[in-house]
């Protein structure tokens, strides 16, 4: 008997359908994946078989849990999750409650599920499993980065071993080796103690490590469903195609020799910040985002700075854009030099930056035109109908049209805001544009196409390229030059493919392990097998 | 999804507070009926109220005296007339003060970071340490009670108000990223903050100020009431209290026509703040409900 | 946590330090026979009210120290009163309101507390007298008998001007109260963390009282504080309605007769209860916040 069958469920929302028809079975030990762009329904199926959904949806079809239908009532629904179901929420690093520890709140689970146990020994196990060091037990969730956070919830719908795992879009606020870490926790768990898993994701790579069975998702139907070499080895529907084609980086570097040396030099930058002291009396202490990081940019080049989320690489790209300040150091860029804020007015526009969040990036009182035409005060000798040349310019450059320039940030898709954040950058022509993180807020299915998009403004445009991520794969597909950046100090340099090959700092070996098989070599490869 | 909300959001204030909810509209009324009432006594008031005519005193209402006289035998609706001139001036110099020397700070203070938290929460004491009344009590010591120490005492609190709502709003929207964005385009501190954070903040401005004109009101009621706030021969709400509470218990309407008169102002100026509140908060309160659909 | 009370008692000194400061050259203004320079006065005074000796009234030709202490015996138990009501009305109807939230009875209490939010809290205690005293006589209109002499009585003077006090704040805590329940439970099923106490084996309701009414009692706590200070300066007003010899007489006396000693040692009085209410109200946020006790981290 299956562990899950679902059957005709449909969920609509204020009368409108918004999942329609889904029929699906996971059986013990088995992974289903569900993929599909964001709004595509995933995750109010995720809440329709934990039965979590939100009052104004409104649920028909037949979910049956191990045979039985899903219960109705508050009590039993409650007893199920709290033993036999583990689920790990969307945005799950905001699940966790900020007046208890990370321990209390694991322990809390564990001491649901066992009388017996010693419950501390019990979180220390639980927290290694995810990747977790025990210490951080002690902590409230608000000192915790978001990835941890996440690390936490995970451990804790895998505190009563669950039968069925139903995790929605559960690694994606982790860093690479993390990310693997809890894959390869989940994959034991299938196929070691038979727990079903609902894998809902974006990320095609994550879900063939994982899944037997995939289910494309578009608009609340089902575009495609079948075993995974099935739908990705020989996939029938074009968005199945864009999807595969999508999760391939193919993107290549410029290949163009970078031309002199010193473009940008960064010298002994350091940045602390000050800690609260515990009493009065005790020394004060300070935390170093930045610890006398040494480099140089070259003209023309791609840097790649590669660290996990906390390693330093926001505050240091943001200091060299000249939004923050260093407490040591000196950055110099020809003639010139500046340790952040100070930056000379004439260079202010020569560098520029792309931000991380690219809707938070624009002002939503004002027409995206009006925000990508901002920077243009730095030229004020251009006339108007120059400014409206370059404007036309760079929209068309990113690849959108001209007419969108009227609307507001918030009638975009994510993709198309950080393509008008890219035009932005990119008006008023400077020298070095930094990219902080570029392509981690869109969908997994939308990298590749940013990746090469970015690639072909350095050959359209000509600019040096500073970017930051935590991922290789990325790096691999854009960089000339990685640096590899841990606790803010850089631990590794050197050409993208020769760190890969023979990583030698311990974090960079840990991010060359943590890099999932291409989607094609798993599809070859039968998906959950030790 | 519908766009409406986002809509309705940037049409015209005008427009926005006519679609509102009933109680703003009755709060925007009132208040402004109120102050029409106050601007009418500087040119004309039924009756002068600098003659004090004896056998006329604490009369009930009548034909000649709609709401009666007082003690020394003047008209209520008079009375209440400039009183209400009197409080608007005095809460409306305070909101002045408190919006020129509260806004600015609380503006430096967003952009100053994390240090200026600290300095905001001693300051923060220190001001709650300092309500209106000690303030009066320490200028009326010090140079004579009259309506310019009670503006000043409300002002000195409504200081403290101010720059703690700019400082909080203003400190949440510095760290948006389209303020870094416009730092990038060659923008200084000062012309980020006038494109960007001051069209953002503004209406949450107006809201407090509506609420300081309400807390000044009442305020200044307090403090004439006390006897630190406006002096005889002037008149005010307050005053009319303090006046007529020893002759509450022959003659309570004295006591309640101006009561009342100050419940109704500060009630109309609340419901207008609370209605142009949810205004503003529209799509906030969007995103919220968006998280639905995921 | 021993760090965080100690940083919080030195802050809230130094703040009341200043504060005494400003007050003392404030009234410095005042014609004084004293020649001395302007600190050496401060720091006399200062250590002599430390010790208890704030000098002599001329108003009433007696220690003021002496005046202080009589009148702290009205003023502080009609404060903490005041404030005990306010919390014991305020904060059950705004849990009320919250889970009635959108019923008529939700309704009601809001249009009551923004009714009580601007009616001036003295003329609801004239009010009072003239129902409950003149026309039901079921409580003195005004007036106190001293403790000593018939505690009873004394503890009789003072309700009405209690629930005087009390309304505004009632009328606050109430709002805040409803506000944040709501936010903390905005649909409990949305707010996440609520959601996660469901998801470990709690059920619906379990995780709305052990979870939402703790974290909605914070933001209601920050207020606390500044309230009960408040309530401690406005109990100045209320002892006028009700002719009751607390320091708000004294300091009003004191006014009229521009005696700057009383008014010094009063508003000393005055402000070193309103720090001890904000130290109070703080240490209580930071017991049920572990936040606060770490704030100011990077």
């Amino acid at each position: 008997m299956s562990l899950v069958d679902v059957e005709d469920l449909t969920i609509t929302v204020q009368a409108a359908p918004v999942v329609e028809n889904v029929r699906f079975e996971i059986d013990p030990g088995a992974g289903l994946g569900i993929v599909g762009r964001s709004g595509s329904g995933k995750t109010l199926i995720a809440l329709a078989i934990a039965g979590l959904l939100p009052d104004v949806a409104l649920r028909s079809g037949t979910v049956r849990l191990d045979g039985a239908p899903q219960p109705l009532d508050d009590a039993a629904l409650v007893r199920l999750l709290g033993s036999r179901i583990g689920v790990i929420p969307q945005n799950a690093e905001a699940a966790l409650n900020p007046l208890m520890t990370a321990g209390e709140q694991l322990e809390e689970v564990v001491a649901l599920g066992r009388e017996e146990a010693d419950t501390r020994q019990r979180v220390a196990e639980l927290l290694a499993e995810v990747g977790l060091e025990s210490p951080l037990s002690g902590l409230y969730p608000d000192a915790l980065t978001r990835g941890q956070r996440q690390q936490v919830m995970i451990a804790m719908a895998l505190a009563a071993e669950p039968e069925l795992l139903i995790a929605d879009d559960p690694v994606a606020a982790l860093d690479p080796p993390a990310r693997r870490r809890v894959l390869d926790l989940f994959k034991a768990r299938c196929s070691g103690r038979n727990m079903g898993l609902l894998f809902i994701s974006h990320d095609l790579k994550a879900v063939s490590a994982l899944c037997s069975e995939v289910i494309i998702l578009d608009g609340g139907r089902i575009v495609e469903q079948g075993p995974l070499a099935d739908v990705l080895g020989r996939p029938q529907e074009d968005l199945t195609r864009e999807l595969v084609a999508a999760g391939k980086h193919r993107a290549r570097t410029l290949m163009r020799s970078p031309i002199g040396t010193g473009f940008l030099e960064v010298t002994e930058l350091t940045r602390s910040f000050p800690m609260p002291r515990r009493l009065p009396w005790r020394p004060s202490r300070t935390l170093a985002a930045l610890d006398a990081v040494s480099f140089s940019v070259r003209r023309s080049e791609c840097l790649a700075i590669v660290g996990p989320a906390g390693c330093g690489k926001t505050t240091l790209a943001r200091t060299i854009a000249g939004l923050d300040r260093a407490s040591k150091g000196r950055l110099a860029m020809g003639r010139l030099s500046y340790r952040g804020t100070d930056l000379p007015k004439a260079l202010r526009r020569d560098i520029t930056m792309v931000f991380q969040e690219p809707l938070g990036s624009f002002n939503p009182r004002l027409t995206v035109g009006e925000s990508v035409t901002e920077p243009l005060r730095l030229e004020p000798q251009l006339i108007l109908e120059e400014q409206a040349d370059r404007l036309v310019e760079v929209i068309r450059a990113v690849g959108l049209s001209p007419d969108v320039l009227t609307r507001y940030p918030d009638a975009f898709a994510v993709g198309d805001i950080q393509r008008l954040a890219f035009a932005r950058a990119l008006i008023s022509k400077p020298r070095l544009v930094i990219f902080d993180e570029p392509v981690a807020a869109l969908d997994v299915s939308l990298r590749g196409e940013m990746l090469m998009l970015l690639n072909r403004l350095r050959a359209d445009f000509g600019f040096t390229c500073v970017v930051t991520s935590r991922d290789l794969d990325l790096v691999r597909a854009i960089a000339d030059r990685v640096l590899v950046m841990d606790k803010g100090r850089i631990v590794e340099s050197g050409k993208p493919a020769d760190l890969i090959e023979a990583p030698r700092h311990p974090l960079t070996q840990a991010l060359v392990e943590a890099r999932l098989p291409e989607v094609a070599e798993a599809v070859r490869a039968p998906a959950v097998a030790e | 999804m519908s766009t409406e909300g986002v809509e309705a959001n940037r049409a015209p204030w005008v427009r926005r507070v006519a679609l509102g909810h009933v109680g703003l509209r009755l709060g925007i009324i009132l208040s402004l009926l109120f102050l029409l009432i106050g601007f009418v006594s500087i040119t004309w008031t039924p009756y002068p109220l600098d003659r004090i005519n004896l056998s006329e005193q604490l009369q009930n209402p009548s034909l000649l005296h709609w709401l009666g006289t007082d003690h020394l035998g003047r008209d209520l609706v008079s009375m209440v007339m400039k009183g209400t001139l009197a409080s608007f001036i005095v809460a409306a110099i305070a909101v002045v003060i408190g919006m020129l020397f509260g806004v600015p700070p609380g503006l430096a203070a967003a952009a100053w970071g994390r240090r200026a938290d600290r300095a905001a929460s001693h300051a923060g004491d220190f001001l709650s340490l300092f309500p209106a009344l000690v303030v009066a009590i320490l200028i009326a010591t010090a140079f004579g009670p009259g309506a310019l120490s009670a503006m000043i005492a409300i002002g000195i609190v409504n200081i403290g108000v101010f720059a703690r709502v700019t400082g909080s709003s203003a400190a949440m929207l510095w760290k948006a990223n389209y303020v870094a964005a416009a730092r990038l385009a060659g923008l200084s501190a000062w012309e980020a903050a006038k494109r960007h954070l001051l069209p953002a903040i503004s209406p949450v401005i107006l809201v407090q100020a509506l609420r300081q004109l309400a807390f000044g009101v009442l305020s200044e009621a307090a403090l004439s009431y006390v006897g630190v706030g406006i002096q005889p021969p002037g008149t005010s709400l307050g005053l009319m209290l303090r006046e007529a509470q020893s002759f509450m218990l022959v003659e309570p309407l004295p006591v309640l026509v101006p009561g009342i008169a100050i419940a109704l102002i500060a009630l109309a100026l609340n419901l207008a703040a609370e209605g142009l509140g949810k205004l503003i908060d529209t799509p906030l309160a969007r995103l919220g409900a968006d998280r639905v659909a995921g | 946590m021993i760090g965080f009370v100690l940083k919080r008692v030195a802050g809230l000194a130094i703040t009341l330090l200043l504060a005494i400061l400003v007050v003392f050259l404030v009234l410095d203004f005042l014609p004084d026979a004293d020649t001395a320079p302007v600190w050496q006065r401060f720091a006399g005074w200062l250590g002599g009210a430390l010790l208890g000796d704030f000098g002599t009234s001329a108003m009433a030709n007696a220690p003021v120290g002496a005046l202080i202490a009589e009148r702290m015996a009205v003023t502080l138990p009609l404060a903490v009163a005041a404030m005990l009501l306010a919390v014991a009305i305020g904060l059950p109807l705004g849990v009320l309101a919250a889970w009635k939230r959108g019923a008529p009875a939700d309704r009601v209490l809001h249009g009551a507390t923004l009714i009580a939010a601007g009616v001036p809290g003295f003329w609801f205690g004239m009010l009072l007298v003239l129902l409950v005293s003149a026309q039901l006589r079921w409580l003195p209109s005004g007036g106190f008998v001293p403790w000593g002499q018939n505690p009873a009585g004394a503890a009789a003077s003072l309700i009405l001007p209690a629930f005087t006090l009390a309304l505004p704040g009632a009328a606050i805590l109430a709002r805040a109260m409803r506000d944040a329940m709501v936010d903390a439970m905005v649909d409990a099923k949305a707010a996440d963390f609520i959601r996660t106490a469901q998801i470990k084996g709690l059920s619906l309701r379990q995780a709305i009282w052990k979870r939402g009414l703790r974290n909605a009692l914070l933001p209601v706590l920050a207020i606390t504080g500044p309230l009960f200070a408040l309530l401690i300066a406005t109990s100045i007003v209320v002892e006028n309605v009700f002719y009751l010899p607390g320091l708000g007489r004294l300091i009003l006396a004191a006014v009229a007769e521009r005696d700057a000693l009383v008014i010094r040692g009063t508003l000393l009085a005055l402000m070193a209860s309103m720090s001890c209410a904000l130290l109070m109200a703080d240490l209580l946020g930071a017991w049920a916040d572990p936040r606060l006790r770490t704030r100011s981290g990077p």
